[in-house]
């Protein structure tokens, strides 16, 4: 499933997700959290999934690296990376992945850092378990990895443990973490959820800088649709445990294809348009422990045909490098219509 | 309407200080989450207040509704003075001024079934038979009824009353909420963060919900939130805090379009726009340094003592276009834009004051 046809990115896949599935098996029933997921990831592309909560994005980007908690596990499907399936690696080969060669920065930098290490500490035992260089050595890249993500005085704040740097700081910390193995892939878990506005704005502009300078391929999870018009190339969007659609990060802001993406962006309110009205979506997701037969967004669906409520719709191709789950051709409706949604 | 052009809520130079004993070798000291706020809300109209963590704009709302007792200043509620209010006479105004909080989860005692949640403050003020200490026996149908009825009004099934929050998905809990804040038909609903803690699509349902409200009820809104875009539809006057002090306040449209104060321009560069050629083209302004905490204010104040004071401007040490002046003498709010409409734009920065052209000395005279 290739869908970065015409898209002005390398066309080398580095990551590939295939069919993945992430069921949680709690008392009231198995919650498919992940539902048959297939994406890849391109190298040097920063690739973002959008949904709301308890859509699987998260979920999708834990299992990558097998670190989904109980009661949740991983029940199907692949995960392509330098030639192995990481979900078959052993654990040790695994860990050897995670950190190194994938960086990983998530909502809550607090959590994944080691409270009782110093951040040079932290910085530089990468370093010194996996390549074969000194103390000195370590020690100056994980001081240059500091500058380079922003962090001021970086020599001797490595001798400060995690809880001495406010929260913009420590979320730069992660991403120094993140990057200090050079990895080919950095997974971000709502990096920018926990962090005021301007200290945001500071945080996408490393990772835009990170792409442009490392050439890391990015995998951004995030819920803010401004944050990956800004940052993505490519945008998947997930509801209910499925990618509903996924484009090129232009096509889908201005030519969406999928009922649920186009209620997603008519329901925000939005600072260049303050005269818009936002348009809110009715209802609330479904119980992804009971799911229904059809079409997942049926319910709230203002497109929605008789078919879409016994037949699941399949993610097909609707545009050069643009795929939509739907049955129907909501251009066409929208057209017809003279315009105006139904 | 009050007539005479009596705003509904008028504050005046309010502070609120919090000691502090934090690990420093100084011991005691001061934290001025509010520090000499002056603010002006008329009937139906929607104040928003904006700013990041620790500017000190929950605390300012629930100084306003009287959670805390002010340090100083003047909280002004249809004239009456509200600062040092007592007792009985407290107890009176405080049904005309309610509060919808940030989190549904934990603002709703999850013991209490959504019936009773929206009938307490019905009861507490003895609204209908049955008066205080009346609890769940002595429910009469009359106070059934407006139960009913409010969780109509915020668009709650009528099953929804005998079940408990945690039954509830946040969207909805939010809705609970808003229907124990609107019991007592307040005049005054301060709303901190109403929408933050939830989904984009569920965002949009009480955004909608709260303005419809308003129209219904002619209620007037103190809007609090971090997040400009909600702001930008529903507030038309918006005031910007940094460090306990409003540093820009007038018309949302004017605000936003032509921020007067760097840190309001900035804050506003900030927002990411869900549309990815202004994404593309957009100036953007990243500025340095963290958003400092209200513990060690005024920059390289810290470790200042109580009644300490520097004579700067508070945004200096991140500001992009800090000069001298910045650092010897804090800017006062001023106006900043010739008076187009009755509103006046104001901002707390000597670089505007320097390029308005009609730069006028002193303090404002009321905050027209």
């Amino acid at each position: 499933m290739d869908s970065s046809e015409g898209l002005n990115v390398n066309h080398e896949p580095v990551l590939t997700i295939e069919d993945l599935r992430t069921h949680f098996f709690t008392d009231s029933g198995v919650v498919r959290a992940v539902d048959g997921v297939s994406l890849t990831l391109f190298a040097g592309e920063t690739l973002g999934i959008v949904g709301e909560s308890g859509c699987g994005k998260s979920a999708t980007c834990l299992s990558i690296l097998n670190l989904i908690p109980e009661p949740g596990r991983i029940v199907g499907g692949r995960v392509q990376f330098d030639g192995r399936n990481l979900l078959e690696l052993p654990p040790r080969d695994l860990r050897d992945v995670r950190g190194r060669r994938i960086g990983m920065v998530f909502q809550d930098p607090m959590s994944s850092l080691n409270p009782f290490l110093t951040i040079g500490e932290q910085l530089m035992e990468p370093l010194l378990v996996h390549e074969r260089i000194g103390r000195a050595e370590a020690r100056r890249r994980a001081v240059r990895m500091l500058e380079d993500v922003g962090i001021p005085d970086a020599p001797s704040r490595m001798k400060d443990y995690p809880h001495r740097f406010s929260g913009g700081m420590r979320q730069r910390v992660m991403i120094a973490m993140s990057l200090i193995g050079n990895p080919q892939v950095v997974l971000a878990d709502e990096p920018t959820t926990a962090l005021d506005a301007t200290i945001q704005a500071q945080v996408l502009d490393l990772f835009r800088r990170i792409r442009e300078e490392r050439g890391a391929a990015i995998l951004m999870v995030t819920h803010n649709l401004g944050v990956v018009a800004g940052i993505a190339d490519r945008v998947a969007v997930m509801y209910a445990g499925r990618i509903v659609e996924i484009a090129s990060t232009d096509d889908l802001f201005s030519r969406p294809r999928h009922p649920y993406t186009v209620a997603l962006l008519k329901s925000v309110p939005r600072l260049d348009e303050p005269d818009r009205e936002v348009a809110p979506i009715a209802g609330t997701p479904p119980d992804l422990a009971a799911l229904p037969p059809g079409c997942a967004f049926y319910d709230r669906c203002s497109f929605r045909e008789p078919r879409c409520r016994e037949n699941a719709p399949p993610l097909e191709a609707v545009g050069e490098a643009h795929m939509a789950r739907c049955w129907v051709d909501i251009r066409s409706v929208i057209a017809a219509k003279g315009g105006e949604q139904p | 309407m009050t007539g005479n052009g009596q705003p509904l809520l008028e504050v005046r130079d309010l502070k609120m200080h919090f000691p502090y004993r934090g690990a420093s070798a100084s011991g005691r000291r001061t934290v001025r989450a509010v520090d000499g706020v002056d603010l002006r809300l008329d009937e139906g109209e929607t104040l928003a207040l904006v700013g990041e963590s620790g500017c000190g704009k929950s605390t300012l709302a629930r100084t306003i509704a009287r959670l805390y007792r002010p340090t100083a200043g003047s909280i002004r509620f249809r004239g009456l003075e509200l600062a040092g209010l007592e007792g009985r006479r407290l107890r009176g105004v405080r049904r005309e001024i309610q509060m919808i909080f940030q989190d549904p989860y934990s603002s709703l005692n999850p013991r209490m079934r959504v019936r009773d949640i929206v009938a307490e403050p019905l009861r507490n003020f003895s609204e209908t038979s049955g008066g205080p200490g009346g609890k769940t026996g002595g429910e009469t149908s009359d106070l059934a009824s407006r139960v009913r009825a409010l969780a109509a009004t915020v668009g709650l099934d009528p099953s929804a009353l005998s079940r408990y929050p945690h039954q509830f998905s946040g969207g909805q809990r939010q809705r609970i909420g808003i229907a124990r804040a609107l019991a007592l038909r307040p005049s005054l609903v301060i709303a901190d963060e109403p929408l933050s803690a939830l989904d984009v699509s569920i965002q949009a349902q009480i955004l909608v919900l709260l303005r419809d409200l308003q129209a219904h009820f002619g209620l007037s809104y103190l809007f609090i939130s971090h997040d400009l875009s909600v702001v930008s539809g529903i507030s038309r006057r918006v005031a910007v805090m940094y460090l306990g002090e409003i540093v820009e306040t007038g018309p949302t449209r004017a605000v936003f379009s032509t921020p007067r104060h760097p840190y309001t321009e900035a804050l506003l560069s900030a927002v990411p726009v869900p549309d990815p050629a202004t994404e593309r083209t957009r100036k953007r302004i990243v500025l340095t340094g963290d958003v400092p905490s209200p513990l060690a204010p005024r920059g390289a104040t810290r470790g200042a003592r109580e009644g300490e004071r520097v004579a700067s401007c508070p945004f200096a040490p991140r500001c992009p276009h800090v000069f001298d002046r910045c650092r010897e003498e804090k800017p006062l709010l001023r106006l900043a834009a010739e008076p187009g409409s009755p509103d006046a734009h104001l901002a707390a920065c000597h670089l505007t004051e320097e390029t308005a052209r009609t730069p006028r000395p002193g303090r404002p005279a009321a905050l027209i």
